[in-house]
């Protein structure tokens, strides 16, 4: 007995003690770090998405309403032709003159967008999440091409005149370049994978029919205000934006929402720019995190409760293309 | 030679002693923590690739918004520096034939506010002529008398290099039609 050696009872629980502390403090921050990384790669997740979704739509309104070498917005009655047949699942939206291509009568919206109170509309879609918006943007990819095809259509312009046309003949029209015609629609779709419910941003594109893919997952609103200029050429305040407004029938203000007349540029109204609210939200619920804050998408405040976490991006975009100025 | 014999000896001993004492040691301190600080490290050094992915996205779209607006405000710039120039040097109101001289419709230099890095450039061509006539003006919505003017098309051609090595670029085409009274 007298021979053997050890540690103590003592030493052994105090170095016990010292160690599980050690371990204890160690093991927090280490899952501490965890989860901050999954938080920092979920916003990172939302941000990529977010900016992306941002950037497609301001690249596009950014060219809305551009016809190549035609100046002015395009009407029917400065083509020398355009197809005789509407394009298969055809998406016209509201007023009179609001196809794919021009109509004989009535101004004919290169934009035109609404708050989605049903979610089939514009006789192309039956899938659109309702509250959030869609758009609609008519206007010719912005690099002239030297053939055609026919999948797709094309205008070919020149500064006062324009034809719409398919296949591998291109019609004769004096200084002119071969451009092709898109109409492109955003909205979003929601679309259940599990237990789990995805929204995406749908796009509509024309090749010779409306086809819509998902382009971005995980983003959950766009909204959209219109900058409109009410004042006659000439006048003080020309060429400014005078109010934003929304495209939200449910919203009991009409004061705040675009009328008919400002759809088809009537009465002196032009819409010089918009401003883009898109609410991308994480593809999976973080059980952890509560969300409850309240997002401002321009007018329209969305408040949640639930487990995903969200980014709110937006952006203003100048309509270079919303009309000559002098002529 | 006796001194060094003593020397060695001393050596010896000290290096005898310096394994004993290497062998005396105890414990694990340093190898838990290095795992712990391994761990960490990994941990620490992921988050950082996230954070520095996440500041490269911002980066990058920020200096494209930069660009996007710099180029839309070089293109004001030209046709500003082009109207407001002395008489007889706009070249808006210059006879086609001359813009086929391709120095001639180069109006980079005239770039001194937007372009300060020497990034962006500017051009003043032609908008597709297919004869090389003096082209009929626009539709107008004021009334004029048939063929007074004729017109100059011609188009502002801004290219605004951006992002690492400015491998990225803008072009901005604006279309101007200057009228010339025939």
């Amino acid at each position: 007995m007298n021979g053997q050696r050890g540690y103590t009872l003592i030493e052994i629980f105090i170095s016990l003690a010292v160690g599980l502390a050690l371990f204890s403090g160690i093991l927090s921050v280490f899952v501490g770090m965890k989860t901050t990384i999954k938080e920092t790669a979920t916003y990172g997740e939302l941000q990529e998405n977010g900016r992306f979704a941002l950037s497609v739509l301001s690249d596009d309104l950014l060219r809305q309403n551009f016809w190549g070498d035609y100046s002015g917005t395009l009407d029917r009655s400065m083509l020398t032709a355009s197809p005789s047949t509407a394009p298969g699942n055809e998406c016209v939206g509201e007023g009179l003159n609001n196809g794919t291509f021009p109509n004989a009568v009535g101004h004919f919206r290169t934009l035109w967008g609404k708050t989605v109170t049903n979610s089939s509309l514009m006789g192309c879609i039956d899938d659109a999440k309702i509250t959030s918006d869609i758009i609609q943007i008519k206007r010719a990819i912005s690099r002239p091409l030297t053939a055609s095809t026919s999948n797709n259509y094309y205008i070919i312009s020149n500064i006062s005149e324009a034809e719409i046309f398919t296949g591998t003949n291109i019609p004769t029209v004096s200084n002119s370049q071969v451009w092709e015609y898109q109409h492109h629609i955003y909205y979003i779709r929601e679309e259940a994978q599990g237990n789990n419910t995805v929204p995406s941003l749908m796009q509509g594109r024309l090749t010779t029919n409306m086809a819509f893919d998902p382009i971005i997952d995980g983003i959950e609103m766009i909204r959209f205000m219109y900058g409109i200029d009410t004042d006659a050429p000439g006048s003080a305040g020309y060429g400014t934006v005078d109010a934003f407004l929304s495209a939200d029938d449910r919203i009991a203000l009409p004061a705040d929402n675009m009328t008919s007349t400002q759809w088809d540029n009537g009465n002196n109204n032009r819409i010089l720019a918009i401003r883009i609210y898109v609410l991308a939200r994480s593809i999976l619920p973080d059980n952890k995190y509560n969300n409850t804050n309240t997002y401002n998408l321009g007018d329209f405040p969305v408040t949640f409760n639930d487990n995903y976490r969200r980014l709110l991006f937006n952006s203003t975009v100048t309509l270079y293309n919303a009309g000559v100025d002098s002529w | 030679m006796v001194k060094q014999k003593i020397k060695q000896k001393n050596y010896f001993h000290n290096l005898i002693a310096n394994r004993q004492s290497f062998n005396r040691q105890k414990g694990v301190v340093l190898i838990v923590a290095l795992v712990f600080l391994i761990a960490l490290t990994a941990v620490a050094g992921a988050l950082m690739q996230n954070s520095t992915s996440d500041m490269k996205m911002s980066g990058a779209s920020e200096e494209k918004v930069v660009a996007t607006q710099e180029a839309i405000s070089a293109s004001d710039e030209v046709m500003f520096r082009q109207i407001n120039a002395d008489s007889g040097n706009n070249k808006f109101a210059s006879a086609i034939v001359r813009f086929q001289d391709e120095s001639f419709g180069n109006v980079t230099d005239s770039l001194n506010i937007t372009n300060t890095d020497s990034d962006t450039t500017a051009s003043l061509d032609v908008a597709n002529n297919d004869l090389e006539l003096e082209a009929d003006c626009p539709h107008t919505k004021a009334a004029s008398s048939v063929q007074i003017f004729t017109c100059n098309v011609l188009r502002v051609q801004v290219v605004r290099k951006y992002g690492r090595k400015n491998t990225n670029k803008i072009e901005v085409n604006t279309g101007v039609v200057q009228q010339l009274l025939r």
